[in-house]
């Protein structure tokens, strides 16, 4: 049982019943337009703050992980709560209800698409949506560079992994499954070199140190025989 | 085209999509319009938007595209539902599974090092691959004033963070229809 886990977090008394989270997240994926963020702290807004179902540390410490698995965040997140309120059915129950709104209207515009689209949508409209959406997308690229990637390196990867996809044609499939086994192998090299005695990066950064204070000192000096 | 095909193929989209709805979109993308052909560009940007558009997750756009597969194979309503069904859970297998197992572990899971390296690689891939979806979108949309007008509009509201993606690509419908 995954509720019974004391490391995630503190539980409230109120403990709901598998049909109540259903119609929770039923309700959570009818209101929750945009996807995404908006709707990672519209399910915080009703899980935590209005039916205290979890703590607010519970709840963020499932997003952290949340982020972790593939498939998107929400459903992750959704799957979570419902599972450590009510088991492997409680996750069941909330992934369905988020979903199960959003399911019906997109058959619902597929059906229409297929019936009366295919004639009626014109090539302006047409034009206007893939701009739009060209439009979002580059500014959710954005969005994501500045948000998760910090240093030169992450910069650095972005700009290989473009490269690697344009001019060489590698397959996503391929692209992920390159990170995760090149992260692996390299988690593996330094595991091994850190299990020795003097880990050779904290050396570095020893020296580097020391270099720094020399250098402090010396400049000191200077200004002193300047003064 | 059988629905077990379409299973698997919407399992493996599950799978890979680290990252979330826009990954798993990028490799709908590369997997049902580009390699198979099953989807036109113009069918996938209306998923990619069905799923926009609605509320809940993105990653619903498979139901539309499963909708799609399943009607244009069997000419019903009903082999659409049942794809678009199909699609959904196969979809949706991967979170079941993979979410239970990080529960489990937990204690061992969270900070592990070697989560920490995987994501530092994983995100700049991630980024990469949203970045193909977009450029292929542009690609297949014929160049105009109009376009571009729309194109940057969009960008900046998107950028402001204050209008919600759904509503401007309904805009940039909008516009498009009555420019």
């Amino acid at each position: 049982m995954p509720g019974d886990k004391k490391e995630i977090g503190r539980l409230s008394e109120l403990k709901p019943t598998v049909k109540e989270i259903f119609f929770l997240f039923l309700k959570l994926g009818i209101l929750g337009f945009g996807g995404g963020a908006a709707l990672i702290s519209l399910v915080q807004q009703e899980v935590v703050d209005k039916k205290k179902w979890l703590s607010a540390e519970a709840y963020v410490k499932g997003l952290a992980v949340s982020f972790i698995p593939p498939g998107a965040v929400i459903v992750n997140v959704s799957f979570f709560t419902g599972s450590i309120l009510r088991g492997f059915m409680g996750g069941i129950a909330a992934v369905t209800g988020i979903y199960l709104p959003s399911f019906f209207i997109v058959v619902i515009l597929a059906w229409i698409y297929l019936s009366f689209g295919s004639i009626s949508l014109h090539s302006g409209v047409m034009s206007g949506l893939s701009n739009a959406v060209a439009g979002v997308i580059t500014a959710l690229i954005l969005k994501m560079s500045k948000d998760f990637i910090k240093d030169k390196l992450g910069a650095f990867l972005l700009i290989i992994c473009i490269l690697l996809m344009i001019f060489f044609k590698v397959r996503p499939y391929v692209l992920i499954s390159g990170a995760v086994g090149f992260g692996l192998i390299l988690w593996l090299v330094i595991k091994n070199k850190m299990s020795g005695s003097v880990p050779p990066a904290l050396e570095n950064v020893a020296v580097g140190q020391r270099a720094r204070e020399d250098m402090l000192k010396k400049i000191e000096k200077e200004a002193d025989f300047f003064k | 085209m059988s629905l077990f095909y379409v299973f698997k193929k919407f399992l493996l989209f599950g799978f890979f999509s680290f990252g979330g709805g826009y990954t798993m979109l990028t490799l709908m993308q590369e997997e049902l319009v580009i390699k198979l052909r099953w989807l036109t560009d113009r069918e996938f940007l209306l998923a990619l938007t069905a799923g926009q558009i609605s509320p809940g997750p993105v990653a619903v756009a498979g139901g539309f595209a499963g909708f799609l597969l399943g009607y244009n194979s069997f000419h019903t309503f009903w082999w659409g539902f049942l794809f678009a069904f199909v699609a959904w859970i196969a979809t949706s297998i991967s979170t079941i599974i993979c979410m239970s197992l990080i529960m489990k572990y937990y204690d061992k899971i969270q900070n592990h090092q070697s989560i920490e390296i995987i994501q530092k690689l994983l995100i700049p891939a991630v980024i990469g691959l949203i970045f193909t979806l977009g450029a292929r979108i542009l690609q297949s949309t014929p160049l105009s004033y109009k376009g571009l007008i729309i194109f940057i509009l969009s960008f900046i509201l998107a950028r402001s963070e204050k209008v919600d993606y759904a509503f401007i690509i309904i805009g940039g419908m909008a516009v498009g229809f009555l420019l």
